[in-house]
C-alpha cells in the first residue's frame, strides 16, 4: 500500500498528464476524495452503468450513490453533518470549499468542544508492551544491510487504541512483528505481557520457548491482505485453524462455538458461509474471514497491519466499527497501522509517527495531528478536521477540539448558540 | 533495494571487468572450462591460471574473499572426487612408484597427482563461475545467453522466449520470497508450527503456507499476462533497452585473454618438457 505522498504523487502525474499532453485518463478508485478532481465520473454495479456525471452530479445523488455501495467525499459528510446540525455551511466535494464556506459563516473567536469522544472512554490499565532502545538491522553484516529500526523505546498501556502511522519503509511493519516475536530481538530490550522477549540467561531463553505458544495466542496479528493467507477448504476450517494450534484440547464442539462467535464478530452470518470456499467470497468478505481466523481464540492484543487497504467506502467503514466494537469487549488493546489519517484521528486514543525506523511523533491524536509542519516532513497527510482548523486559524477562528468531527460539530454548534 | 535477491551473488560495483560484454564473459568463461581440462597437465599451468583469476579478481574490485566462498558449494565434491580418484584411480602399465602402501591401499605417485590435477580443475571452474556470477547481473548473463544461444534460432528453437522465461523467473524471485515470507508469518501468527515443532509437523504445517503461495503466483502470472497484453507485447520485433555494446574495451580484453590463455598453454608445455 502507497503513502499518502506517494498516492498524491502518482495522482498529480494522471492530472498532468491530462492537463498538458490532452491524454484522456481513466482512473478506478474506492477513494471519493480521489474522485472529486474528474471531470466526470462513472458509478458501476454488478456490471452495469449506474450513473454519469460530474463529481457534483454524482455525489449529490444520494439514493444512487448509497445503492452502489459508495459514500460521499470526505468533506461533503462533514459539512452534511454540520448541516443537520443547524450550520448552514455550503455542502462541498471539496475540501478548499468546505473551507470558505465555514470561514465565511463562523465568527471570529474561541470555540470549545465540551462532549468527549469514543477512544478515551476505555480505561487505561498496566503497562502491556514495554521495549528501551529497540533497533533492528536486516541483513546484519551483508553488503544489503539496512537499518529498519533505531533505538525504540516506548511503553503501550492496556486499554489503548494506537494508531501507527509513518511512510513508506519506516519501519512499522518491522515493530509490529516484534511483538509476537515473527521478528527476534536483535539489540534492545521488549516485554509483552510481563513476558520478556530479549533473554540473556539460558534459562529465561527455554522459558520463552514455552510460552512462544501463548505469546502468540495472546496477541493476535492481522497482517496487510490478509485475505491472501487464507487456505482451507471451508471457511469454517480456515477460520478453526488457529483453534487447533493454539489450544488443541479443545472439543469439537468448543471449537465449532468459538468459530462461530468469531465469524458472527465479524458481521458474517455463521450458517450461510461456513461451509463455503473462502475463495468464492467477496473481497471485503474474504478480509473479514481472516480477521475472524485471528480473533477466534480472543488475543488480548489485537495488531492490525493496514486492514483498510483496498476496501470500498462502505467496507471500511463496516471495517472500523468491527475493530471499535472489538475494542474493550474481545480485544483490551489494539494497535492499528493505516495510511488513513482520517480514520486514525477518528479513531484511536494515541498516535505513533514512525520515520526512517524512529518514533518521530507520539501523543494524543489532536497533539500530533496538530503539528501540520511536522507532519509534512514526515510525508504524511492532516485529516480533513486538522485541515479545516488550522486553516479556519487563519481567519482568526480558533478551534479547540479533539480534532474527530463529531468534537468538530460539537465545539462549532456550541459557539454558533 | 535490500531485498533484491534476484541480484543473487552479484557483487553490485563498477569495474572493467563488470563492464565488459556478458556474451565475452561467457565466451571466455568457456574458455576456461576447455583449458582447465584439455589444456593443462602439469602444476605450473595451474599455477599461472591461478594467477590468470587473481589477477582478473583484482581488476573486476571483488573482494577476494566473496570469490573464494563460492568454492564452499562444491568443497565436498572436491574432496569425494579427489578421494574416490585416489583409491580407485590407479595408473596401469606405467612405472609409477608406490609411496603408500598399507593393508589393501596403494597409493603411487601418478594416483596423487591424478587426484589433485582433478581437485584443481574443479576448483578453477568453480572461482571462474563464482567471478562471472560476481561481476554479471543475472538480466545481462541472459541476455548474453541468448546472443549465444542465437544460432539455435535457426533449427526454430525459440531462444527469446526461453530467455524472456529466464528473465521473468529472476525477475519473480525476490516477489515470491516476499510473499512466502509474508505467509509463513501470517500462518505463524496464527499458531502454525512451521518454525518448532518436529519434521513431521513442519512438514504438515507447509499446506497453509504453499497453498495461499500458488493462488498468489496464479494471480501474479494472470496480471503480468495481461500488462503484456495491454502492452502489446508479441515477442516479435522485440528491441532492448540496454543495447549490449561490442566496444574498445571488449576487443582489447578478449585480445588480453587470448594471449593469457595461448600463454598458458605454451608455458604449460614449454615448463613441462624441462
Ligand atoms: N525482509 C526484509 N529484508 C530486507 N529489508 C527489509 C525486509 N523487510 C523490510 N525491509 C526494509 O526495512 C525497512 C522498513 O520496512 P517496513 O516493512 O517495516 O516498513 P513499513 O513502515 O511497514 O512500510 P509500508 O508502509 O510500506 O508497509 C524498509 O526500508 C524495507 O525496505
Ligand atoms: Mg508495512
Amino acid at each position: 500500500m502507497l503513502d499518502p505522498k506517494v498516492i498524491k504523487e502518482v495522482l498529480n502525474i494522471a492530472h498532468k498528464l491530462n492537463e498538458e499532453e490532452n491524454i484522456t485518463v481513466i482512473l478506478i478508485t474506492h477513494y471519493m476524495d480521489e474522485a472529486v478532481d474528474s471531470d466526470k465520473i462513472v458509478v458501476l454495479k454488478q456490471g452495469k452503468i449506474l450513473n454519469c456525471g460530474t463529481p457534483t452530479e454524482i455525489f449529490n445523488d444520494e439514493k444512487t450513490l448509497l445503492s452502489a455501495g459508495l459514500t460521499f467525499p470526505r468533506p461533503m459528510i462533514l459539512s452534511k453533518q454540520l448541516n443537520s446540525r443547524g450550520i448552514n455551511c455550503q455542502v462541498s466535494i471539496k475540501k478548499q470549499d468546505l473551507l470558505l464556506s465555514l470561514a465565511s459563516i463562523l465568527e471570529k473567536g474561541e470555540y470549545n468542544q465540551q462532549i468527549s469522544c469514543f477512544a478515551n472512554s476505555v480505561s487505561v490499565g498496566e503497562t502491556v508492551i514495554s521495549c528501551q532502545d529497540l533497533s533492528y538491522t536486516y541483513n546484519k553484516k551483508t553488503k544489503f544491510s539496512h537499518d529498519a529500526l533505531k533505538d525504540i523505546n516506548l511503553d503501550i498501556k492496556q486499554g489503548e487504541f494506537i494508531g501507527v502511522i509513518g511512510h513508506t519503509g519506516s519501519g512499522k511493519s518491522t515493530f509490529i512483528q516484534h511483538i509476537n516475536r515473527l521478528i527476534e530481538v536483535d539489540t534492545g530490550s521488549l516485554q509483552v505481557n510481563g513476558l520478556n522477549l530479549s533473554p540473556k540467561k539460558r534459562k529465561e531463553k527455554k522459558a520463552l520457548k514455552q510460552s512462544l505458544c501463548d505469546l502468540r495466542k495472546n496477541v493476535g496479528m492481522v497482517f496487510q491482505y490478509p485475505e491472501n493467507q487464507l487456505f482451507g477448504e471451508t471457511v469454517y476450517f480456515d477460520v478453526s485453524f488457529g483453534v487447533k494450534n493454539f489450544m488443541p484440547k479443545t472439543t469439537k464442539k468448543q471449537i465449532e462455538e468459538m468459530v462461530s462467535v468469531a465469524i458472527q464478530r465479524v458481521g458474517l452470518n455463521y450458517e450461510e458461509i461456513k461451509e463455503k470456499s473462502p475463495f468464492e467470497l467477496s473481497g471485503g468478505q474474504k478480509r473479514r474471514v481472516a480477521i475472524a481466523g485471528v480473533i477466534v481464540t480472543t488475543p488480548q492484543i489485537l495488531i492490525l497491519d493496514e486492514p483498510l487497504a483496498g476496501l470500498d467506502p462502505q467496507g471500511k467503514v463496516e471495517l472500523i466499527n468491527l475493530l471499535k466494537n472489538l475494542f474493550g469487549k474481545v480485544c483490551k488493546t489494539i494497535i492499528l497501522i493505516s495510511h488513513d489519517m482520517d480514520e486514525i484521528c477518528q479513531s484511536c486514543s494515541r498516535v505513533i509517527a514512525f520515520d526512517n525506523g524512529k518514533i518521530a511523533l507520539d501523543g494524543k491524536p489532536q497533539e500530533v495531528f496538530s503539528k501540520v509542519e511536522e507532519l509534512k516532513d514526515l510525508r504524511l497527510d492532516i485529516p480533513l478536521v486538522s485541515y479545516l482548523v488550522q486553516g479556519l486559524k487563519e481567519y482568526g477562528i480558533n478551534i479547540n477540539c479533539d480534532l474527530t468531527s463529531e468534537g468538530f460539530i460539537d465545539s462549532i454548534t456550541r459557539g454558533i448558540c | 533495494m535490500s531485498k533484491d535477491v534476484s541480484l543473487g551473488q552479484y557483487y553490485p560495483i563498477s569495474s572493467p571487468i563488470h563492464r565488459l560484454n556478458p556474451c565475452l564473459k561467457l565466451l571466455v568463461f568457456i574458455g576456461f572450462i576447455i583449458v582447465a581440462f584439455w589444456g593443462i597437465s602439469n602444476f605450473w599451468g595451474f599455477g599461472f591460471l591461478f594467477l590468470l583469476l587473481l589477477v582478473i579478481t583484482l581488476v573486476s574490485k571483488v573482494p577476494i574473499k566473496s570469490v573464494l566462498s563460492s568454492l564452499k558449494a562444491i568443497l565436498f565434491l572436491v574432496i569425494i572426487t579427489a578421494l574416490i580418484n585416489l583409491f580407485f584411480g590407479a595408473r596401469k602399465g606405467e612405472t609409477d612408484p608406490i609411496w603408500i602402501n598399507f593393508w589393501f591401499i596403494k597409493i603411487s605417485r601418478g594416483v596423487i597427482v591424478d587426484a589433485s590435477f582433478l581437485a584443481c580443475r574443479l576448483i578453477i571452474i568453480a572461482l571462474a563461475s563464482g567471478l562471472l556470477t560476481l561481476t554479471t547481473s543475472p538480466i545481462e548473463l541472459t541476455d548474453g545467453l541468448e546472443i549465444l544461444l542465437y544460432p539455435l534460432k535457426l533449427i526454430k528453437i525459440p531462444v527469446h522466449t526461453l530467455a524472456l522465461i529466464m528473465s521473468i523467473a529472476l525477475r519473480f524471485i525476490p516477489t515470491l520470497t516476499e510473499k512466502t515470507q509474508t505467509i509463513m508469518s501470517a500462518q505463524k501468527a496464527r499458531g502454525s508450527k512451521l518454525d518448532s515443532g518436529n519434521f513431521i509437523n513442519k512438514i504438515k504445517a507447509l499446506v497453509p503456507v504453499l497453498i495461499p503461495l500458488l493462488i498468489g503466483s496464479f494471480n501474479v502470472a494472470d496480471q503480468l499476462g495481461d500488462a503484456m497484453d495491454a502492452r502489446c507485447y508479441t515477442g516479435k520485433n522485440r528491441t532492448k533497452y540496454k543495447i549490449l555494446g561490442f566496444g574498445l574495451r571488449d576487443i582489447v580484453s578478449i585480445i588480453i585473454f587470448a594471449l593469457a590463455i595461448t600463454g598458458i598453454i605454451l608455458l604449460n608445455i614449454f615448463v613441462g618438457k624441462v
